[in-house]
């Protein structure tokens, strides 16, 4: 790692001006499991110049639930989500989101913030420094996608934003999606669908430079709701999402009312299936009208030569998490 | 040796204290004042030329003490560059980041040439060469023919160089069978050698001698190596190793090879000779995954058998990469899976064609098999098929083929011998037992008989695997020394890098002297306070340290014995030694101490430790049958594995994998140190299912996985071992009849999970990594290639 | 270029119990603190982004892998390090079960894995099989010693339980 000017944030209105003031090459760390490893690999075209701490803010840990629902303070862990009995009791596809994500020892540091604003994990996007120099990729400036021509095994079957067909990688994102929930920022409230887009640079959020996640916000489901999270990865630990998948389903009187859906791990921006949504509306949940869900999922996919698999496994997932809602 | 006291005893780790605690230094932990960092320029192109270099800027850079390029050191670094992150030029400062920045600062002009990143590219006549003026697939050097079979001994007597290695008449043998079983394309991916400790060493001057702390196999092999590269006398160079993090071969040093990696040596050893500075050089972990892969082969099997199963005639021919130039020799032990070792009781006719291709990837390093898993995947996923078409239980099958113990093995390795004798073998044992584990009979069912989304799969396959050579250059030494108060030390120098050898070897010392095993201390952090011991390489330590631990003991214990003889008065050869001193074996209560059999001692003179000593210079004369010299037994290690797992046939993925491993080791001389090498199958499984795989960019040779994240080991979770040690006796090649046991567990996995995959879905996979995507291809739930429609 | 005055920081840290100031450059780990600057190398680093474990040590008493996080950020925490588990020469019940147990082999992994097992043991002082292979996931052993590491675990917490009793 290079040197760099490093600032403890006092409050979130401190954080906010040294961000101003550190125009172009600032960053701030929460848990910094993603941001230390950019770091260690210098995969960006510049260096920063401010890392800002935002661990020295106070309030920002909370748990905690009111009529409105649960909040999530941004520097809450995915341990502590994962292991919140009521996240578990109420949330339930939060919580088994969050105990999927990384390991126990990433999820200690990881905090749900920082897992929504991660940047992709593009393996050309993140080559790292030290074994020939990083590479210019098309979110770095370069002219073409590497992926495309190159190995794109794990990469979007869902098409490209602004060229790019590196993923999110993220396995909370997807069930706060399904969730409904509110991202809260220095600014404004941005509805979750709304939050996540891989338009520029290294960014994945519609995040301004200075702009900072403050809480989550994730509604009381409905009577009758249920929500489930699965994901496929090589190992059981570590690993980010081949395909991952989060659903919430509320019932009443047999048929399924509401349905949000969300796959990830498929495309620059977590993908919401509303054509499977709106297909289970009405209906009862069973396995056959899950199964025709899942196709319809991947109704729009158009994978590469060398991830078609994804898409056959995409459409299992939603399958799969739908009837585990159904349980 | 009817009653052992510390032989077959889980007794505790040796050095396990200092490992739990933190107090163990690995090359790491010696810190030095005023020591000097290293960081690493590496190539950004898989073949390349330097055309030109301005390292001013850094060399002004505040704290830079040193930039090395290939002007500069042209021991150490190259003009010409071969794979992506090859060395380009290094800088030794105050501290990392100062050498980092640097780094940054040096300016180089390259000129790329052609290259080539593909084991099938590379053998093509017009393929770019990795080597200017040299072909990329090179044929195994020591090929030989064998003849002229002794009646009586079975042993061959001529072995003429040929253009393969077998016996017999191989058209003939095929002309014979009749049944002919024949797969090509058989490809074991290359994968990358594992360790936890990436590599790298501090050298340290103290003003008279160069001390290299470092990981090691085998420290005297590689100090003498390094003391050659540097050209300075070997005994200015001491080599100081007290603990390795894990090596499984990958991790041994060749200084003098410039395509094997073990730059650091020479980088930290040349900049501390000139700074007389301590110099660190450490790998990161990226920098560790361009150095040292393994496996990466392709090869096409044909089997010739009789009607009732009986193994006739087997060809092959195997091609292995070695990335740019590395470890060549792993390709020749595909052999041992073959008519040469495994399938020898019945094989009449044998062809192995061996090579070894040289492509624009990380140059290659052992790793735990030593090509002996490739061959073994090959052979094994053939038999499979084989049973299948013939009908047979695989089981069946290996059982009634497999070797025994006495079968001859044919002379496949460049040896002083031309062919010898297995001298245990037990795989049938060990296939009995596994079976028995799974209740197999009753749970075993053709794949056409399974249906629904998730389906069970059983696969086996057996391995031997080469146990050290008899011959030149593996040859160790001991001394023991049995202090006045009844405590011993072994002073020797093999590598203890996580098999436990350190322990084992204690514990012959121990039982040998009857003392106990707390009483044994071992000497083994360097070169300079040990004698020779050849590197841990080919599960060899057991029985090439083992004997020479054994006989200084007994060397010491005779000595011991006669002193007490003389104070006793009574022949050596009836006394009794142990804890409490030396006794009259028929008249227990008769009992000298031990300092008092060692009698008198001051600052003038008396006896103040009996020093035993061997050398081992293999064989052992217990390793000749009869005693005869040209009927030499040569160990195995081998064994059989099972692996059970469910196949989703809807995502594709493998769970529930539960590893059966049963191995043969003749005796185990530490039951829970065995249990813990038959764990290391996990390494298969990591090759076969986690989808590890050398992914390079094709069009510019970046290694798309350098890294923990995107190359997997296996955790906790992924599935489970099940070891189950037994123990054969009868193996003369060792003391207490021990057999190897450590680098087999990587054998027989890739293949036990490509016939498990097609027990569970009858999909037959001969490419790995077996990933959920071949698995649903094979299952025809995707199309190959091309976009879904 | 970049303005230093942010660059370096005096921290104090606790590390087993014994507090020190410290001068930290800023892009420094805590791994490498507490290995270069405070002499603890008992915390191994293997893989330099959090994805192996080797560097595990417990902050406030939770396991963190140490490469991964800012040694500067870490003002006024309670360190602790495999160094600070034993006390005056005897071994911790989990150091001890290592031992027994064969839960090292080449042993770079151990100091890690053990004080990921010690953050176990003090949320859970009876894991099942399954809670201990979740809360090991992300240590490495590259020796693959799985099954002797669960075996230790499970004979620390019953160790553990047993001085419990007692006390």
């Amino acid at each position: 790692m290079k040197r760099f000017n490093h600032f403890d944030a006092t409050s979130i209105e401190d954080a906010v001006s040294l961000l101003q003031k550190h125009k172009d090459a600032s960053y701030v760390i929460a848990g910094g499991s993603d941001l230390v490893g950019c770091l260690k690999d210098k995969i960006w075209m510049a260096y920063p110049e401010a890392i800002i701490n935002l661990k020295t803010i106070p309030g920002l840990k909370e748990i905690r639930t009111d009529e409105d629902g649960l909040h999530l303070g941004a520097l809450v862990t995915l341990t502590e989500i994962a292991e919140s009995d009521i996240v578990k009791k109420e949330w339930a596809g939060l919580a088994e989101a969050a105990r999927r994500t990384a390991s126990a020892l990433l999820r200690n540091i990881g905090t749900i913030a920082g897992n929504i604003c991660q940047e992709n994990r593009c393996w050309y996007y993140r080559y790292p420094n030290k074994i020939g120099g990083s590479i210019d990729c098309v979110r770095k400036g370069g002219k073409r996608c590497l992926a495309v021509p190159g190995d794109h095994r794990f990469h979007s079957i869902f098409g490209q934003v602004k060229k790019c067909i590196a993923v999110n990688p993220s396995d909370t994102a997807p069930a706060l999606i399904a969730l409904n929930a509110v991202v809260k920022t220095t600014t404004r409230d941005v509805a979750i669908d709304a939050f996540f887009s891989a338009e520029m640079g290294s960014q994945s959020t519609v995040l301004d430079r200075d702009e900072i996640v403050t809480e989550i916000l994730v509604p009381h489901p409905a009577p009758g709701s249920a929500s489930a999270f699965r994901k496929l990865a090589y190992r059981k630990a570590i690993d980010f999402a081949m395909v991952n998948c989060a659903a919430a389903i509320t019932v009443e009187g047999g048929n399924v009312i509401s349905a949000r859906i969300c796959l990830n791990g498929v495309h620059n921006n977590p993908r919401r299936c509303q054509e499977s949504e709106a297909l289970l509306i009405g209906q009862p949940l069973t396995d056959a009208l899950a199964k025709q869900a899942g196709e319809l999922a991947v109704a729009e996919a158009k994978p590469l030569l060398q991830n078609i698999y994804k898409v056959q496994m995409a459409k299992t997932i939603v399958a799969d998490t739908l009837m585990d809602c159904a349980e | 040796m009817d009653k052992m006291t510390s032989v077959g005893k889980s007794v505790r780790q040796k050095d396990g204290r200092s490992r739990v605690t933190g107090e163990a230094r690995y090359y790491a932990d010696f810190l030095f004042p005023g020591m000097l960092h290293t960081r690493i320029l590496r190539s950004p192109y898989p073949a390349a030329e330097i055309v030109s270099m301005d390292t001013r800027a850094a060399e002004a850079l505040e704290g830079v003490r040193l930039v090395m390029t290939h002007e500069t050191y042209p021991k150490a670094f190259r003009k010409s560059l071969y794979y992506v992150g090859d060395l380009v030029a290094a800088v030794v400062a105050v501290d990392e980041t100062r050498a980092e920045e640097a780094l940054e600062l040096i300016d180089v002009e390259y000129k790329t040439r052609k290259f080539v990143l593909d084991l099938e590219e590379a053998i093509k006549p017009d393929s770019p060469q990795v080597f200017e003026g040299e072909a990329n697939c090179h044929d195994w050097a020591f090929h030989a023919f064998l003849s002229d079979r002794d009646p009586e001994t079975r042993l061959f007597k001529t072995k003429t160089p040929s253009d393969y290695n077998g016996f017999g008449d191989i058209d003939k043998g095929f002309e014979e069978a009749d049944v002919i079983i024949e797969q090509k394309g058989l490809k074991y991916a290359y994968c990358k050698g594992p360790a936890m400790e990436p590599r790298g060493c501090t050298a340290h001057f103290d003003g008279t001698k160069l001390h290299m702390h470092t990981h090691s196999q085998g420290m005297h092999d590689e100090k003498l190596c390094l003391a050659q590269a540097l050209g300075i006398s070997a005994s200015m160079l001491n080599y100081v190793s007290p603990f390795t993090g894990s090596s499984f071969g990958g991790k041994n040093a060749f200084p003098l090879d410039r395509n094997i990696p073990s730059h650091y040596l020479l980088i930290a050893s040349l900049a501390c000779l000139d700074l007389k500075k301590p110099v660190h050089c450490g790998y990161s972990r990226e920098e560790e995954m361009v150095s040292g892969w393994s496996r990466g082969s392709l090869t096409d099997v044909k089997i010739g058998f009789k009607k009732d199963g009986t193994l006739t005639t087997m060809d092959l021919a195997h091609w292995q990469e070695t990335g740019s130039g590395g470890d060549k020799y792993p390709a020749k032990n595909a052999m041992l899976a073959t008519g040469s070792v495994l399938y020898s009781h019945n094989c009449q006719h044998l062809r192995g064609k061996i090579h070894y291709v040289q492509t624009n990837r990380f140059p290659a390093a052992g790793w735990q098999g030593y090509g002996a898993p490739e061959g073994v995947f090959a052979v094994e996923t053939t038999m499979d098929i084989a049973a299948d078409q013939m009908g047979m239980d695989p089981v069946a099958l290996r059982r009634k083929n497999c070797m025994r113990a006495g079968d001859i093995d044919s002379g496949w390795d460049a040896l002083g011998y031309i062919s010898g004798y297995i001298s245990s073998s037990g795989i049938r044992d060990c296939l009995d037992v596994g079976s028995k584990h799974l209740d197999w009979k009753n749970t075993w069912e053709h794949p056409n008989k399974k249906s629904g989304r998730i389906r069970s799969g059983l696969g086996v396959a057996i391995f031997a695997m080469g146990a050290g050579r008899p011959g030149p250059g593996n040859s160790s030494e001991a001394m023991i020394k049995v202090f006045p108060d009844g405590s011993a030390s072994l002073v020797c120098a093999i590598a203890d890098i996580g098999q436990g050898q350190h322990t084992v070897q204690c514990q012959i010392v121990a039982e040998v002297l009857g003392l106990p095993y707390k009483k044994v201390g071992i000497v083994c952090h360097d070169t300079d306070s040990t004698p020779f011991a050849t590197l841990v390489a080919n599960s060899c330590g057991t029985w090439i340290q083992g004997w020479a631990t054994y006989e200084a003991a007994m060397d010491a214990k005779r000595q011991v014995l006669d002193l007490a003889a003389d104070k006793l008065g009574v022949p050596a050869e009836a006394l009794t030694m142990g804890e409490g001193g030396i006794c009259v074996t028929e008249s227990p209560e008769k009992c000298v101490s031990f300092a008092e059999a060692f009698g008198k001692r001051g600052h003038y003179g008396g006896i103040h430790e009996v020093i035993g000593h061997y050398v081992n210079n293999s064989p052992h004369p217990n390793g000749f049958k009869d005693g005869k010299k040209d009927q030499v037994y040569i160990p195995k290690e081998k064994g059989a594995q099972f692996i059970s797992l469910d196949v989703d046939t809807d995502t594709g993925m493998i769970s529930n994998i539960r590893v059966i491993m049963a191995q043969n080791v003749g005796k185990a001389l530490n039951p829970k140190v065995v249990e813990g090498q038959l764990l290391t199958s996990r390494h298969g499984v990591e090759n076969a299912v986690l989808g590890n795989d050398c992914i390079v960019d094709k069009r510019n040779g970046w290694l798309l996985t350098p890294n923990w994240v995107d190359y997997r080991h296996a955790t906790a979770m992924d599935c489970d071992v099940e070891p189950l040690v037994i123990e054969k006796p009868g193996d003369p090649t060792h003391p207490f009849g021990a057999t190897a046991c450590g680098e087999g567990a990587a054998c027989p996995s890739l293949a036990a999970f490509s016939n498990a995959i097609y027990n569970a879905i009858g999909v037959r996979l001969i490419e790995t990594p077996f990933t959920p995507e071949r698995i649903l291809m094979g299952l025809g739930k995707i199309k190959a290639k091309g976009r879904k429609k | 270029m970049i303005p230093a005055e942010q660059q370096t920081k005096l921290i104090k840290l606790t590390v087993n119990g014994e507090t020190r100031a410290l001068s930290v450059e800023t892009h420094w780990t805590l791994s490498k603190v507490l290995r270069n600057e405070c002499g603890h190398t008992g915390t191994k680093e293997a893989c330099g982004e959090g994805a192996c474990g080797s560097c595990t040590v417990l902050i406030d008493g939770v396991a963190v892998p140490a490469c991964m996080v800012l040694a500067v950020e870490q003002e006024g925490k309670e360190i602790e390090t495999i160094e600070g588990l034993s006390k005056g020469g005897t071994l911790h019940p989990i150091q001890e079960a290592w031992l027994e147990e064969y839960g090292a082999q080449c042993g770079f992994c151990s100091p890690g894995m053990i004080m990921s097992t010690k953050a176990l043991l003090s949320k859970n002082p009876d894991p099942t099989v399954d809670e201990i292979k979740e809360a090991i996931g992300g240590n490495l052993c590259i020796c693959n010693n799985y099954e002797h590491i669960i075996n230790a675990v499970r004979s620390a917490a019953k160790k553990m339980a047993k001085e419990q009793g007692r006390g």
